[in-house]
């Protein structure tokens, strides 16, 4: 079990460094695709509800700890966990490589829809209209963060999640 | 019971908090750790990814600018100024700038934070609330020091504002970014009997608290006639999508100068 935390927290850490420094690059609109909301997601498949919400608080804290927006990130995160959790697969389901797909692409969508709408409300550094920015965070935030996920899902998401 | 459901509140709990409470001394020193240590990252990959040569000639080019800033203002105070004003001037009249060369580490410009960092802190002799410029203008001013690094609060901040006045007929108004694109901010408080028109410059006045007067901040694009004031629209003088390089003007306002509210 304390192997297991170590290596989420490190791959957590490291996606968070990942994120800042080079997805953070990737803006359109001044909105980027979110790859923390991945790993909680991949974690409420794997392992339910509690883990992804204990993933996404943490990566909410430690993201917001460089962007100084500690408090929404980790709210939005724990959010997206909690939603995320609905898709839980047990390992001992049996389910197919299509179901757990098709789970990962549905937990992906209401998780970022989410977070974004969180996010959308509390943090509007253009100063943009709240129900404009709230769109804009919402539509461009979720089609950034889905196609990422469709991106690591094909790469390497996919694999793990249907090995034997 | 669900272990989920009870985390849910003591995480959102925590948030909450955190939003609250995020102006208070502890959080603001670990914000104040978070930028060294982003700082840092963002310099070393900065360091990684720009060539030697070019970051030698790009300090070297900063460093002329500085200087040649410093001519500019010192000439423009000289001939610009009436000896009877120069009298009155005292701090600001000496036409002595000094300013230290930073190089920005990090930027973002993002719907979430707008802010730069630059890679000179305390240990350069660098304060919160001093001015950064450019040649072409004013930056913004900094919010945070740590030893190393610094946190700019640019024109284009939610919370920025700073007094601004018409070089050719000394209409005064208020300079703030009201969102949207980053080149263009407004003027605000410009009474309806101001005859300030497109193309006029805007600088900095001696109103300010942090930066001194002279620096520009853009021009009149657009003005528009209320029945109380003008709605002056204005194109910023930096281009902050090109910035690489800033100064920080460590000469500020006359600490002497008594608030207005003083009695």
């Amino acid at each position: 079990m304390p192997k297991k935390i170590l290596s989420y927290s490190l791959v957590l850490l490291l996606l968070t460094l990942v994120q800042l420094l080079l997805v953070s690059r990737m803006s359109f609109m001044g909105i980027t695709p979110d790859i923390i909301s991945i790993m909680v997601v991949y974690t409420a498949l794997r392992h339910g509800r509690t883990g992804a919400m204990n993933i996404g608080f943490a990566g909410g804290l430690l993201l917001g700890f460089f962007t100084g927006n500690m408090g929404a990130e980790a709210l939005a995160k724990t959010i997206e966990g909690f939603v995320a959790g609905s898709i839980h697969l047990p390992e001992e389901s049996h389910a197919s490589a299509s179901q757990k797909q098709r789970y990962f692409y549905k937990g992906l969508l209401i998780a970022s829809i989410a977070g974004n709408t969180v996010t959308g409300m509390l943090l509007n550094a253009h100063l943009l209209p709240v129900p404009l920015n709230l769109f804009l965070t919402l539509v461009i935030g979720t089609a950034m963060t889905m196609l990422t996920g469709v991106i690591a899902y094909q790469l390497l998401l996919g694999k793990i999640l249907t090995r034997k | 019971m669900d272990r989920s459901l009870l985390l849910l509140p003591l995480y959102c709990a925590v948030a909450l908090w955190l939003i609250r409470f995020q102006q208070t001394p502890p959080l603001e020193a670990m914000e104040s750790l978070s930028t060294q240590i982003r700082s840092a990252l963002f310099e070393r990959i900065a360091a990684v990814s720009s060539f030697f040569q070019l970051r030698e000639q790009n300090d070297r080019l900063a460093l002329q600018n500085a200087m040649l800033l410093e001519r500019e203002l010192s000439l423009r105070n000289t001939f610009e100024e009436s000896s009877a004003r120069e009298s009155f001037q005292g701090f600001t009249g000496k036409g002595s700038h000094s300013f230290i060369t930073a190089r920005i580490v990090d930027r973002r410009y993002d719907a979430k934070e707008n802010l730069l960092l630059i890679d000179k802190g305390s240990s350069s002799g660098i304060a919160e609330n001093m001015a950064v410029v450019t040649p072409d203008g004013l930056v913004g001013r900094v919010i945070s020091v740590a030893t190393n690094y610094a946190k700019v609060m640019p024109v284009i901040h939610a919370d920025f504002s700073v007094s601004g006045i018409s070089a050719l007929n000394g209409t005064h108004g208020l300079l703030q970014w009201q969102g949207g694109h980053e080149s263009t901010a407004m003027l605000r408080h410009v009474p309806s009997s101001s005859t300030i028109t497109e193309g006029e410059r805007i600088l900095t006045t001696d109103y300010s608290t942090f930066v001194l007067r002279g620096i520009p901040l853009g021009t009149v694009a657009s003005v528009e006639h209320g029945s109380q004031f003008h709605t002056v629209t204005v194109d910023l003088a930096v281009d902050f999508s090109r910035l690489s390089h800033v100064l920080v003007s460590l000469q500020r306002p006359d600490p002497r100068k008594p608030p207005l509210n003083n009695k």
